[in-house]
């Protein structure tokens, strides 16, 4: 038995065919009604084998144990894969980090796993007024009419921080851990491979230009800084103060 | 320095594509090599683009020089066999080359 529904991510409709209700209900908050969909995304048994296949190899070279991996979880990674691997053509990507948006304009963080991201985000939401989450993990970056959008997305990390709303991209940061709050402006050719490390990395070469196009045109459009932070509420106000232009 | 003879056989490990960012030329894993390699090479010059290009392919160190001398007339071999070492010595610390005898 399968479940067949639409959401909408960054005004793209996508329709999923999937096997599990975990997929619909953790989707629920980008339902439409809207047809004629973009994408059209098929889950299946052996979609789910694969990304299992996937994780052992994965565990088992990196010499940890494989921990337990329900089918709905790895239904839900598979989704996410196919998701980005259509995405390109529609000149969006998936971008690993957090993003804000204030006064209708989005600030983007990223940064490794564990550098403090959704701590920082959190920092932004108490001390700078009508700041909101989009989202906390892996927003959409989509180029529309020559600008970078930033979308929210149901993968929203470990506090599930995100919504399904669509800012124009005002700033870009690369968080590190510092033990005083200082940021730099910095510049496309610089913070280029770092750009690459947290995008989505699609297979076909033509997906991979379009992500690249659409990570060139948010460099040559907002703000891209490097911010060394602690994790005091100050951290939010140099870095707010800076990328707000 | 290239653990190898000049008559080992060299080729780039993975499919790559070459693709212009900003202004500048980098190569990217593509297809189901893009999981096994997900970085990236910057090549900074047509020069190491070049010899990237020559890598796709199987060749040996004394082949790639021979083709530089081809590209670059007016260069000299003492100039040539340097460069193509660092280059090929690049390739091997990035994890990107095979080389057999």
């Amino acid at each position: 038995m399968s479940r067949l529904f639409t959401i909408d991510l960054g005004s793209l409709c996508v329709q999923i065919d999937c096997l599990y209700d975990t997929t619909w209900g953790r989707c629920r908050e980008y339902l439409t009604n809207r047809s004629a969909p973009d994408i059209r995304l098929r889950m299946t048994k052996e979609d789910v084998e694969e990304e299992r296949a996937r994780a052992e190899a994965q565990f088992s070279s990196a010499g940890r144990e494989l921990p337990v991996l329900p089918p709905e979880d790895l239904e839900w990674i598979s989704f996410y894969r196919k998701l980005g691997e259509e995405l390109p053509e529609f000149d969006a990507l998936i971008f690993h980090g957090a993003a804000v948006a204030v006064s209708e304009r989005a600030f983007v963080f990223t940064a490794p796993p564990g550098t403090g991201k959704s701590t920082h985000a959190k920092l932004w939401m108490k001390a700078v007024p009508g700041c909101r989450i989009i989202n906390g993990d892996k927003p959409i970056l989509r180029l529309v009419d020559g600008r970078v959008m930033v979308c929210g997305t149901p993968w929203a990390g470990k506090e599930g921080w995100q919504a399904p709303i669509s800012v124009p991209l005002g700033a870009l940061c690369l968080l590190e851990r510092g033990e005083e709050n200082r940021i730099e402006p910095t510049d496309f050719h610089t913070l280029f491979p770092t750009l690459v490390s947290q995008s989505f990395r699609p297979q076909r070469a033509e997906a991979l230009r379009s992500t690249l196009r659409v990570l060139e045109t948010a460099g040559r459009t907002a703000g891209l800084f490097r911010l060394h932070c602690n994790m005091e509420p100050e951290a939010a106000r140099v870095a707010y103060d800076a990328m707000k232009g | 320095m290239i653990r190898m003879e000049y008559s080992d056989n060299v080729c780039l490990k993975y499919q790559f594509d070459i693709m212009n960012v900003g202004g500048e030329n980098v190569a990217m894993a593509v297809g189901k090599d893009a999981e096994l390699f997900p970085g990236m090479i910057r090549l900074q010059n047509a020069s190491a683009e070049f010899l990237f290009r020559c890598l796709e392919e199987p060749t040996t160190p004394e082949r790639l020089v021979e083709r530089c001398l081809e590209e670059y007339t007016g260069s000299t071999e003492e100039e040539i066999w340097p460069a193509v070492e660092n280059f090929l010595d690049s390739m091997e610390r990035a994890g990107i080359l095979v080389i057999w005898k």
